[in-house]
């Protein structure tokens, strides 16, 4: 289905190495994957699998001179990001790929109007006139969703709710109309019922503007309402890929199988205890040789202590990274 | 309404009636010109050895009524009496000096593990002063039991001499919870006490919740936005909006047999990942009203797809309209004398 389907981005053995003091950290490792047009790509992972990082990497929003090295290709429409300048980056960030964050509030300049906000996008990248570009941004908040939207145009930040600020952003990211958004966890600090209002927002934008969508979460089940296929990734490597279908009906990497265990069922049983994956994530510095997975795993043999797994096809859409599957 | 039976008596642990917490905001004088009322007239029994869930959206009050019920508040209205040993003491206004004797039967867990624990001080140091608070036992007592109550969180010896800072955050909510249970308390007060934490790290704090439970006949409040968590670890469940619980039930009655439309709503908005069931999603349009200025009538009005001319004048009152099942929505009232949703059935 997907090989007819134009590639937006194409991730190809990424590295993302911090320098810190305690030396060199490669928070991601080798991490390749595909984002097609019109796709809602999920990436999921608890915190610290290196999903953020992922996604900055992408936007090469680290400071490349003192913390952060890159290796590997991040191919955009065929070019290699890491060969543009930085002043050719900025004509990319905000334009063609752009960015959701978590916290609206923080992200979001508190002493700037809205409306001045989705503006100046417009008139960097677009170069609008003011007239044209406050024309544009009120239809941006009304695309977004966001009532009175002329009234909303004039408001700073404190004055919207968690929901009305998580629009305002994402009326921002789209406003240049970009290739490729990369959203993340943008439904973490919102409650349920607003975060279903974002989701359907978000499904319903991809679909208008066929946009390729990474989206970050942690949230199994936001995976599962909005994405098609969907990236697992534990301490900073890829550990499993596949269909959303697949991930929960034929999850085959024991760390998916984990974490998709662990969550309460809305409609399970209660006596049960439920599932935990026994211990915690290392620490970078104190990466396990062999298959990373294996201080936790519970089917972990000699072989895992020592052979790191490749990501291999086990199917035309599934990848798994472990030794236990065939 | 008013007392309850006497055999009822014995169980309840927490009696709450009516408790009301506004807090005053004050123009440049002084002067108080209006109230953000948080909790409004909210009544609750808590039984021994249950955990009873709160839900609700931010902002509609459950923080608020789970400090107000320990008395880290003082309520504006309403009486709380809690159980000692045989009758029932209303701690609603007592002086703090007083109520430090029942604060050893009353608990708390909170939320961000990162903000309530002391960076200053050691593990031992946080455990301990609790011990020295409320004068319990001679110092190398104190240290026994505090190596105790670690061992039974799972926290191991060596973490005594630590700070919190060297913790993750599953390993400081033990350290919480820890704190909690020193005192032997016969109520916890959880206030999203796992919802900071990854997966896999919430499934095992919630297990060990329940496996304290089970060997100290605890009471728990559990307080959480999170409804497969709430379903997965209460006994009942209070369903919260601005100020009011709107739906009281058992477990498998609420998500069963849902009454109001507040709880239809919210549990239809529950994302799940089963990708075959794609539900038709009532999407609640809209927001929170503001808890300063909350609409006449029922405060879910504004929202409700069921919403009537009459329920923009008439509060609905918290009735039970089947067995253990508690509903304030006029469309279940049977004492209505006209009921416009009558017709419609």
């Amino acid at each position: 289905m997907e090989s007819n389907k134009e590639k937006v981005l194409e991730v190809c053995e990424l590295s993302t190495i911090f320098h810190t003091d305690m030396g060199k950290l490669k928070a991601i490792d080798g991490v390749s994957f595909d984002v097609y047009k019109g796709e809602i790509l999920g990436v999921v992972g608890e915190s610290g699998c290196g999903k953020s990082v992922t996604a900055q990497s992408i936007m090469r929003l680290y400071d490349e001179r003192r913390t952060a090295s890159y290796e590997g290709e991040i191919l955009f429409n065929g070019k290699n990001i890491f060969d543009y300048s930085n002043k050719e980056m900025k004509n990319i960030r905000g334009a063609k790929i752009s960015m959701v964050f978590q916290d609206a509030l923080s992200s979001l300049n508190p002493v700037f109007t809205v409306g001045s906000q989705i503006m100046e996008t417009l008139m960097i990248h677009q170069k609008l006139s003011r007239k044209e570009a406050k024309e544009r941004a009120i239809e941006m908040l009304r695309m977004v969703g966001i009532p009175a939207p002329e009234k909303r145009f004039n408001q700073c930040p404190h004055e919207l709710s968690g929901g009305m600020r998580q629009r305002a952003m994402i009326a921002i990211a789209l406003a240049c109309k970009p290739e490729l958004l990369i959203a993340d966890e943008p439904t973490t600090a919102l409650d349920v019922t607003i975060q279903a209002q974002i989701m359907d927002l978000i499904v319903d934008l991809n679909e208008k503007l066929n946009m390729g969508v990474v989206l970050i979460t942690h949230d199994l089940a936001v995976v599962a309402e909005m994405c098609s296929r969907v990236i697992v990734m534990y301490l900073g490597q890829i550990v499993e890929e596949a269909n959303v279908k697949d991930i929960f009906s034929n999850p085959k990497h024991p760390y998916t199988l984990g974490l998709i265990k662990s969550i309460p069922k809305i409609d399970g049983d209660r006596s049960e205890r439920l599932f935990m994956i026994e211990g915690m994530v290392p620490l970078l510095n104190q990466i396990p040789t062999g298959c990373r997975f294996s201080t936790r795993c519970p089917l972990v043999t000699e072989k895992c202590k020592s052979e790191m797994p490749e990501l291999r096809s086990i199917s035309e859409t599934q990848k798994v990274r472990c030794w236990a599957v065939e | 309404m008013n007392t309850l039976k006497e055999d009822e008596k014995k169980n309840v642990v927490l009696h709450a009636e009516g408790v009301t917490q506004y807090f005053p905001i004050k123009n440049g004088f002084g002067k108080i010109v209006n109230n953000v009322k948080a909790v409004d007239g909210v009544n609750l029994d808590l039984y021994e050895g249950e955990t009873y869930g709160l839900v609700g959206e931010t902002g509609c009050g459950k923080s608020t009524f789970g400090r107000a019920l320990i008395r880290l508040l003082e309520p504006t209205a309403g009486k709380i009496e809690i159980k000692d040993t045989d009758n029932f003491v209303d701690i609603s206004h007592m002086k703090e000096s007083e109520l430090r004797r029942y604060r050893k039967d009353m608990q708390m867990v909170f939320q961000d593990p990162f903000t309530s624990l002391n960076p200053r001080k050691k593990v031992g140091q946080i455990l301990m002063e609790v011990l020295e608070i409320h004068n319990i036992g001679k110092k190398s007592d104190r240290t026994e039991l505090t190596m105790k109550i670690m061992e039974k969180v799972g926290l191991r010896p060596q973490h005594f001499y630590r700070y919190p800072h060297q913790f993750s955050g599953g390993q400081r909510q033990r350290i919480g919870l820890a704190r909690a249970l020193i005192l032997n308390p016969k109520l916890i007060v959880c206030d999203e006490p796992v919802s900071a934490l990854d997966v896999s790290i919430q499934s095992q704090i919630i297990n060990l919740l329940q496996d304290l439970q089970k060997n100290d006949k605890l009471t728990y409040l559990f307080i959480a936005h999170d409804m497969s968590v709430i379903k997965y670890i209460s006994d009942r469940i209070g369903v919260m909006y601005l100020g009011h619980i709107v739906e009281e039930a058992r477990n498998e009655e609420l998500f069963t047999n849902t009454k109001h439309p507040y709880t239809q709503a919210l549990l239809a908005a529950v994302p799940s990942i089963e990708v075959e069931r794609k539900k038709e999603r009532v999407v609640l349009e809209g927001e929170l009203p503001s808890p300063i200025d909350p609409p006449t009538g029922c405060v879910y009005h504004t929202r409700c797809q069921y919403a009537k001319p009459i329920c923009t004048q008439v509060a609905p009152v918290l009735k039970e309209v089947e067995k253990n099942h508690k509903v304030a929505c006029l469309m279940y009232d049977k004492d209505l004398s006209q009921n416009p949703w009558e017709e419609q059935k």
